[in-house]
């Protein structure tokens, strides 16, 4: 009975079903060894489904970066190359030029693509790479800590920022995604969140859209979703969606930033 | 990866390693364009065999110096690329993950241990099958000369020349840094009364001949800084006569003893 509904109006007759015993068929691993609250295996999730649904199971390179989602690249079911810190879009335009059959994406945090590696990002899709860039977009270095990150708001707590970040001792957070549209190598751009179900669904749409102007040979496609880290944060587990809605969705705002048919 | 830009200050950042990681690089060392060109098509078809990084190391003076040579392509090896991720492994008995910290597809967790025990082994073979080196007039020499890269070849030319005259000095030249061909230095310098190493930094390349030694032969240090006012270009060390002069005068400290 998988996938089926369970009836509220009486106990349950088995256990609560995991989220993981749904997990599609390109993903490895029925758990994750992040926080709770994270959201970033959602995002991976949509990332391995839409392979599938596109038909590019066995024809498919993720290049993972370095963050906590790292330790998710285990579980993804497709050819798969671990980047230096930053380096994705480097591997994945080398991947693509050589197999340019290949569905070739990265998966990279925010600490990864937009404090260490902005440059390769930039030049990739300045270049019109064919190729889709991820970035998982939390707002802190999750993995080494929760510090402050390029893209952090002014005013968030972090392990570093304890008192709020401070536009005149720590800067302005970049958005990538309002950088990247302008290029002329770049097809799709846009920038979703995974904080509830009406979010996923629109980011799973973002990233079809990615996916299929890279298959089309449209150019360089970008698709920054953002995620909870309620570690990071230092909020509630349960409170992490709403925090990432009201806070970090008012300077990186949800949507479409370019679309080039 | 190409290291062209000094002198051979770089020897140890090349030999033990440039980064973290348990890990040994397999490094040429050209003597001249001619020897560089060859290796470094070699380069690419160590790198393939061995799945390993390959570093060239030449210096200032081999990437500013221009001669004829002849291009020879080496013959086209093919080598096993089942590891590659290029998309088809679900189609090919599972998924493939390349890398760098022995995470496999599928795995719970990170399986660095019996990575890097792996990546050990992987060494030792490398270590048994590729060590190169260049040797001549070793076996009557009373002194042995070592040298790697562009420098070698000015010790080269004199100990040919110091041979014609009747000066019982031998030269031995490593083309693999690593991995350093130990045992055949020491075949080389077993019946020598003395080792004199010339490279051009404060003693670096020294040490992997003391290793190779172990104490058997005194080693001596004729070589060291040596630079132009930039920095990166090439000192008074490298000349015929300076380092003829070095060669015979440690020649010389040996016999007056």
């Amino acid at each position: 009975m998988k996938g089926a509904i369970v009836p509220t109006e009486r106990p349950p007759e088995r256990p609560a079903q995991r989220t993981g015993e749904f997990a599609p068929e390109l993903q490895l691993s029925v758990d994750h060894d992040l926080c709770p609250g994270c959201g970033e295996p959602i995002a991976l999730r949509l990332l391995l489904e839409l392979a599938a649904e596109l038909g590019c199971a066995e024809r498919a390179i993720g290049v993972v970066g370095i963050g906590c989602y790292t330790a998710l690249g285990s579980s993804i079911g497709v050819d798969m190359i671990q980047a230096l810190h930053g380096r994705a879009p480097s591997l994945a335009t080398g991947a693509k030029r050589m197999r340019p059959d290949t569905l070739v994406f990265t998966l990279q945090g925010d600490g990864d693509m937009v404090n260490e590696g902005l440059q390769e990002v930039i030049h990739t899709a300045a270049r019109g790479e064919s190729v889709t860039c991820v970035l998982l977009n939390n707002g802190v270095f999750g993995e080494t800590g929760g510090h402050m990150t390029a893209t952090t708001v002014l005013g968030q707590r972090t392990k570093n920022t304890l008192d709020g970040r401070d536009a005149a001792r720590h800067g302005h957070p970049i958005q990538l995604p309002e950088m990247i549209a302008p290029l002329g190598g770049v097809a799709y751009v846009a920038r979703g969140s995974v904080h509830d179900a009406q979010a996923i669904v629109r980011t799973k749409n973002m990233l079809r859209r990615a996916f299929e102007a890279q298959l089309a040979g449209a150019g360089f496609s970008l698709v920054e979703i953002l995620t909870m880290c309620p570690t990071g944060w230092f909020v509630p587990t349960a409170r992490g969606p709403g925090y990432l809605d009201e806070v970090i969705a008012s300077v990186h705002r949800v949507g479409e930033l370019k679309r080039r048919s | 990866v190409f290291n062209l830009a000094r002198g051979q200050f770089d020897y140890w950042q090349a030999t033990r390693g440039g980064g973290h990681g348990d890990y040994h690089l397999l490094v040429l060392a050209p003597i001249d364009v001619a020897e560089a060109t060859q290796l470094t098509q070699e380069a690419f078809d160590l790198a393939f065999r061995w799945r390993n990084p390959v570093l060239v190391y030449g210096d200032y003076l081999l990437a500013h110096t221009a001669e004829a040579v002849e291009l020879r392509a080496l013959p086209r090896r093919e080598h096993d690329q089942s590891w590659a991720a290029d998309g088809t492994g679900r189609a090919r008995g599972g998924p493939r993950h390349v890398s760098p910290i022995g995470m496999r597809a599928g795995s719970k967790h990170v399986d660095a241990e019996s990575f890097w025990q792996r990546l050990q082994a992987k060494h030792e073979r490398i270590a048994a099958a590729e060590a190169r080196f260049e040797v001549e007039h070793a076996d009557d020499a009373e002194l042995l000369v070592v040298a790697f890269g562009s420098l070698a070849r000015f010790a080269r030319h004199a100990v040919r020349e110091l041979r014609s005259e009747g000066v019982r000095v031998g030269y031995f030249r490593p083309i693999t840094l690593w991995p350093y061909p130990s045992a055949a230095l020491a075949r080389a310098a077993a019946h020598v009364r003395q080792v004199a190493v010339l490279e051009q930094n404060a003693g670096q390349m020294i040490d992997d001949v003391r290793l190779a030694l172990a104490g058997r032969v005194p080693v001596s240090a004729i070589g060291g800084i040596s630079t132009d006012a930039h920095g990166f270009g090439v000192g008074a060390l490298f000349d015929p006569e300076t380092v003829r002069a070095r060669i015979l005068a440690a020649h010389a400290t040996r016999s007056a003893a």
